[in-house]
């Protein structure tokens, strides 16, 4: 079993800064990664890095072994990996359904509508209606439930838990645990310690650009202080 | 000067430089001469806008023609000709005329397209003494209060034109009119003539409206004209608004319907433009017809040559006839200075294939016979450029504004 | 017979249904143009020279190969669709990631290209084309006579409007075009291929645009120009429904339709000018337009050109070598020509100081040089003004309109500033053309230079030629020293990002307003010159073509440069001047220029000479020890923000 991702000496740009310093790691098969951090340690850089959304990037992506460091985005996704941004990015201008069915198929093991709408019982009622009239929390949704139409097994999934209620929040945290049991590999990237120690096999602390710590999930309580520290709570 | 030949050329020569040196002392007027050394024309026109089909190369063509015809030099000196594409604008028109004459040693200013542009060229070379000849423009305001002793008005005139099928079509009966104007300076002045002539000779206006420039669609100006009844529509408009007019009027039926159009301001590249499909049955004055006789007919072949094959319009001949006529001028006056070859353009007559017994008025005005044509139906048209039909050659004297109705100063001498 | 406002009913319904014939027309045509904005948020100037394509195409396929008018209404749009896609492919492609102005003016050189070649290759008078026969002849309804063909129109254009709406807001195509609108590097990590669905919607606006051209064959008078001046309309139109919106381009186009039919009626004079008058007041009400959801971008990422090393020396030495040099220059070069050069530089550092500096792109800066040039004329010849009084009027004037325009557009940001200027740009054109002191087509001619203060022979042309140098002299200075001062630093401010400058407690309208009215007023200054050296005032100074052609002086020279105007007016004016013999081809190489320019020379050849020499003093200090030029460390600041 190969890992699904190795990220290694990854350095990337906006415009004249450089924001990621040499960030390296890994993801198994089926495994839940997180990369924690403060606010501008670099994470969503990282995302958008691997999906190929960066101007200018440096290093290696080896993605089941195949170099992606210069692909571009459209490439990358019909490789089978998806992004969930951080904004979510609901289409405005279109309904919950065309959302829901924009993103193509590009792997066999996409699903069909009815499927997820199981998975995401809630948007059976809002399909007619337009991207922002939804709640945060049922665009979180539509954001996740969007991205499993493509058949990526890959998910790049970034603050998912940003600004919402607790009860939604353990939605999620199930919809994702869900996920995981389906075989998805998942690197998610959070700010929210508990929401990354229940789902997590393993968690990443990057800071200024570089990862500096590696926690697996069993050592999670062990290691909570330090963690803590580096989030700054 | 033939070379002198070989045997006693010493002998000659000395002679020669004793009489040089005689006559050197002598005052200059009884000699020819030629200021720069070149008798230089300049043709500025418009080469690339709405009417370049009308004047444009062709009337470059036309001046080159003249020139070699001539034989290429006048008064022992070389003809040079010079044209530029003033694009329709004021400013870059003037600066062109200004260039030319403080830099470019220009004698001779031909064509000038566009009214705006030839009022102001008028005043320039009035100023700076060089002749003028406008073959293309409308405005009557150049024989009129703005005439100039060194500025001739060759082809037509706004007066001329709307004159002319106005009292035709007058004599053929029909007394309604209605009015369809280009809403700037040229279209008012031929709709004011137009009035004055249609109401001097009983008929009525029964309406009139005015168009803005570069209408894309007629039909609304149409519809008035339709529901007026009248029998006939004035078009006094050019260039493509007065295509664009006219096949909407065949097309929303007023042809058919039985009304008649006139334009005041068609030429033969308009109709080429519009088909004889939807120009057919205008009535209007043209100042030369390229298929009117042999002569016309002959010099038509050789401009066509230089010209894509398209025959002369009114203004292309008539660029000819005047650039001829300014160079005979020059022979007999012996000299270039404007002021003199004025005075012979205006005391020659003008005796070619464009016009048979014209002469220059005093005012500048080229008085010649005009042509009432109709535009023929393509069933009539048996040969490429075969256009107009002839209906009546009409005096210079009793189509051009009389000398007596006159506004310009030269006259009232 | 009844008369309603003193029209006869039946001439006015008449004139009404006219009006909705010509407005469903207006409406395919919009609709290509709202397509393309809302995909790329390109205003595609080439939209009439496409137009163009289609009916010419029509009527070259008639006379090359007998191919008749159904064939066509295929065949055109296909074939012009298909030279969308390249133009799109080829050319604009390269200019896709930057500030969507480049687009627009990209598209303007490729418009002047195209009509350029097409006039030279079909002639300036205008093409046959018939109506089909199966359409020929006509209904006569009672109020009016109705040729069937103008009933196809409306009918077809019905059609055509519904499936393209349906297109868009209905199928799966649709939904991707709107979510690419929306966020397209989103769309792209989906994996769906943003860039080619971009080309092909380039190509489907340019097929829309020919099947427009096809339509109007029959009835219009086909020529190489017949887009020209639609164009602007069909922007107007465009603007009023909202940039972007399906939905607007089709309401917007029948009732700009609908408005011209009832002007025709009442006051035809105006009726090529009241759809300009429906645009600046429907902004006025709602600045998108009416169903406009597109905001434009309150930032740029176009960085100014600026030397790293500047110092107070060289910036003197400068201005002091082209004082030198414009001062012997008459020696060498035709006065005239140096004198109409000065006050065009003039004209095009006024717009650069708001189009550059301010990044507001102007559209219509030919009103302010036009109407100086009218009142300067007038007041000289009408009423005996010596020739100070004379500049302080024409100058005073276009100040007054400045305010004015300014108020009215300012609120406005991007392309609908540029199109509001625009608008108000026509109605100026339109008072010019009707005013009687203007003196219509003819203009204002022979204006007497006078005597300056009493004591300087302006026909003197050496004492004019001072005159002139020393008034261009005097402008240069005054913006230097603008763009020097905190006013100028505030104004880059809100240039590269509004909101911040607005967050700082700079009412930013005020900053937009107060550029607006200086530049107006040089530009006034500049047009009062020109009057008292080429002596004539006319319609060309207030058409929107000398609007594009400062513009064009500008982005050459060096847009956001202080010499780059400069040099980007002598070029232009000589070209003018010394290729007017060139006749036809004048057109296509200003059309090449732009192109050339927007495509290699982006920063004009001022700012490309500054940004050579920026990089070699950059590699020629130790890397690391230098303190970065203010400019990086804003842009870091920005990307961290």
């Amino acid at each position: 079993m190969g890992d699904v991702l190795r990220v290694r000496a990854l350095e990337a740009w906006y415009g004249e800064s450089k924001v990621l310093h040499g960030m390296g790691f890994r993801l198994a098969e089926g495994e839940v990664v997180t990369l924690l951090g403060r606010n501008g340690a670099g994470k969503t850089t990282t995302l958008k890095s691997i999906m190929g959304l960066m101007e200018r990037r440096a290093g290696s992506i080896l993605y089941r072994g195949e170099e992606l460091i210069a692909a571009r985005s459209v490439g990358i996704a019909r490789r089978g990996i998806a992004y969930c941004p951080e904004e979510r990015g609901i289409f405005a201008s279109l309904s919950v359904q065309e959302n829901l069915e924009l993103p193509p198929r590009v792997a066999p093991s996409g699903m069909a509508t009815h499927e997820i709408l199981e998975l995401f019982p809630n948007l059976r009622e809002r399909l007619g209606s337009f991207g922002t009239r939804l709640s945060g929390g049922e665009q979180q949704m539509l954001a996740l439930a969007r991205i499993l139409r493509t058949g990526a097994r890959l998910l790049l999934l970034d603050e998912p838990t940003e600004g919402l209620a607790p009860i939604i929040i353990k939605q999620i945290r199930n919809t994702i645990s869900r996920l995981k049991a389906l075989g998805f590999t998942i690197l998610l990237v959070e700010q929210n310690v508990a929401f990354a120690r229940a789902l997590a096999d393993r968690n990443y602390i990057v800071e200024t650009g570089l990862i500096v710590d590696e926690i697996a999930a069993g050592e999670f309580e062990r290691r909570l202080g330090s963690i803590q520290g580096y989030l700054g709570i | 000067m033939k070379r002198a030949d070989k045997q006693g050329s010493g002998r000659h020569f000395l002679a020669g430089l004793a009489l040089c040196a005689m006559t050197a002392g002598l005052p200059a007027p009884a000699m020819a001469q030629v200021s720069d050394g070149v008798v230089k024309i300049g043709v500025l026109t418009d080469m690339s806008g709405v009417y370049s089909d009308l004047n444009g190369t062709g009337s470059v063509a036309a001046a080159q023609l003249a020139i070699e015809d001539f034989g290429g030099t006048v008064l022992d000196k070389p003809i040079a000709l010079i044209s530029a594409d003033h694009q329709q604008k004021a400013d870059v028109g003037t600066g062109i005329a200004h260039r030319w004459i403080d830099n470019e040693q220009v004698d001779a200013l031909v064509d000038l397209t566009n009214s705006a542009i030839a009022l102001a060229v008028q005043d320039i070379a009035r100023e700076a003494n060089r002749i003028a000849i406008f073959t293309s423009p409308g405005t009557t305001d150049l024989t009129g209060a703005k005439c100039s002793e060194t500025g001739f008005h060759w082809v037509y005139d706004n007066y001329s034109n709307s004159v002319g099928p106005v009292k035709a079509l007058l004599q053929q009966g029909k007394k309604s009119w209605y009015l369809i104007v280009a809403d700037f300076a040229f279209g008012h002045s031929l709709e004011n003539i137009a009035r004055e002539t249609i109401e001097a000779n009983g008929g009525t206006v029964a309406g009139a409206v005015r168009h803005p420039l570069n209408a894309a669609d007629f039909s609304a100006f149409l519809l008035p004209a339709q529901a007026s009844g009248a029998e006939a529509i004035l078009l006094a408009t050019a260039g493509r608004d007065l295509a664009t007019a006219v096949k909407q009027a065949n097309e929303f039926g007023l042809v058919a319907g039985g009304q008649t159009l006139a334009a005041p301001v068609v030429f033969l590249s308009d109709i080429h433009a519009m088909g004889l499909q939807q120009a057919q049955g205008i009535s209007f004055i043209d100042g030369f017809y390229w298929d009117r006789n042999d002569e016309t007919r002959a010099f038509a072949k050789r401009f066509a040559e230089r010209h894509n094959g398209a025959m002369p319009t009114s203004v292309q001949a008539g660029v000819y006839s005047s650039v001829a006529h300014y160079l005979k001028a020059i022979a007999a006056a012996g000299t270039d200075e404007a002021k003199a070859v004025a005075a012979k353009m205006r005391e020659l007559p003008v005796d070619d294939f464009f016009a048979r017994g014209g002469k220059v008025r005093e005012d500048g005005r080229m008085v010649h016979d005009m042509y009432l044509a109709r535009v023929k139906s393509p069933s009539d048209s048996s040969y490429p450029w075969d256009y107009e039909e002839i209906v009546a050659t009409i005096g210079g004297d009793d189509i051009f504004l009389p000398l007596s109705e006159s506004t310009c100063p030269l006259v009232r001498k | 017979m009844t008369t309603i406002f003193g029209i006869p009913a039946a001439l006015l319904f008449g004139q009404l249904l006219l009006g909705l014939i010509n407005g469903a027309f207006y409406a395919t045509l919009s609709l290509g143009l709202a397509v393309i904005f809302g995909m790329m948020n390109i205003a595609n100037f080439a939209h009439g020279a496409l137009y163009m394509m289609g009916a010419v195409g029509a009527w070259f396929l008639l006379d090359a190969f007998g191919v008749g008018y159904w064939t066509s209404l295929f065949l055109c749009p296909l074939l012009v669709g298909i030279v969308g896609i390249l133009l799109e492919r080829l050319i604009l492609r390269r200019v896709s990631h930057l500030d969507h102005l480049y687009g627009m003016l990209l598209t303007f050189g490729l418009a002047l290209i195209i009509q350029g070649l097409f006039r030279f290759a079909f002639g300036s008078s205008g093409l046959p084309y018939a109506i089909p026969e199966a359409l020929s002849g006509g209904t006569n309804l009672g109020f009016m006579f109705l040729p069937h063909y103008r009933g196809w129109v409306i009918l077809v254009a019905l059609v055509i409007c519904f499936a393209t709406w349906y297109a868009i807001e209905k199928t799966r195509l649709g939904a991707y075009l709107r979510a690419a609108t929306e966020n397209p590097a989103l769309v792209q990590a989906f994996g769906i291929n943003v860039p080619a669905m971009i080309m092909f919607t380039y190509g489907a606006g340019a097929a829309l645009a020919a099947f427009a051209g096809v339509l109007a064959a029959p009835i219009l008078q086909v020529s190489p120009t017949m887009g020209a001046d639609l164009l602007i309309v069909i922007f107007a139109v465009v603007v009023i429904g909202g940039l972007g919106s399906i939905k607007g381009a089709i309401v917007a186009g029948f009732s700009a339709g609908i408005l011209e039919g009832l002007t025709k009626a009442f006051y035809p004079e105006a009726s090529t000018t009241v759809v300009f008058v429906l645009m600046a007041l429907v902004l006025l009400i709602w600045p998108a337009g009416l169903f406009g959801s597109k905001t434009q971008s309150a930032s740029t990422s176009v960085v100014l050109p600026a030397l790293a090393n500047e110092t107070s020396l060289m910036r003197w030495a400068l201005f002091a070598a082209m004082a030198l040099s414009l001062a012997v220059a008459p020696v060498f070069v035709y006065p005239a020509f140096l004198m109409k050069a000065m006050t065009y530089a003039l004209f095009a550092c006024a717009f650069n100081l708001m189009a550059g500096y301010g990044r507001l792109v102007s559209f219509g800066h030919a009103m302010f040089i036009g109407t100086a040039g009218y009142v300067t004329a007038y007041v000289i010849k009408g009423w005996g003004f010596p020739p100070e009084l004379a500049i302080l009027a024409g100058t005073a004037s276009a100040s007054l309109l400045g305010l004015v325009a300014g108020w009215l557009s300012t609120r406005s940001s991007g392309v609908y500033f540029a199109m509001i200027s625009l608008a108000l740009a026509q109605m100026i054109y339109f008072v010019a053309l009707q005013a009687p002191f203007t003196g219509g087509e003819d203009g204002i001619q022979s204006v007497p230079r006078g005597v300056l203060f009493g004591l300087f022979d302006l026909s003197d042309p050496a004492v004019l030629y001072v005159f002139v140098l020393l008034v261009f002299l005097g402008g240069f200075l005054f913006i230097a020293a603008l763009v020097r001062s905190p006013f100028g630093q505030i104004l880059k401010a809100i240039r590269e990002h509004e909101p911040r400058a607005r967050s700082l407690g700079f009412s930013t309208e005020h900053y937009k307003l107060a550029v607006f009215v200086i530049s107006a007023t040089l530009s006034g200054l500049a047009g009062s010159m020109k009057v008292l050296v080429t002596q004539i005032a006319s319609l060309t100074d207030v058409h929107w073509l000398m609007s594009g052609e400062v513009i064009l002086m500008t982005f050459l020279g060096g847009v956001g440069t202080l010499y780059g105007p400069v040099v980007g007016a002598f070029v232009v004016v000589a070209m003018q001047n010394y290729l007017a013999a060139l006749g036809a081809w004048v057109s296509v190489i200003h059309g090449a220029i732009f192109v050339v320019c927007i495509l290699a020379f982006r920063r004009g050849i001022v700012g490309e000479l500054i940004s050579y020499v920026s990089a070699r003093q950059a590699r020629s200090v130790a890397a690391g020890t230098r303190a970065d030029a203010p400019d990086v460390v804003a842009r870091r600041l920005k990307a961290g923000a």
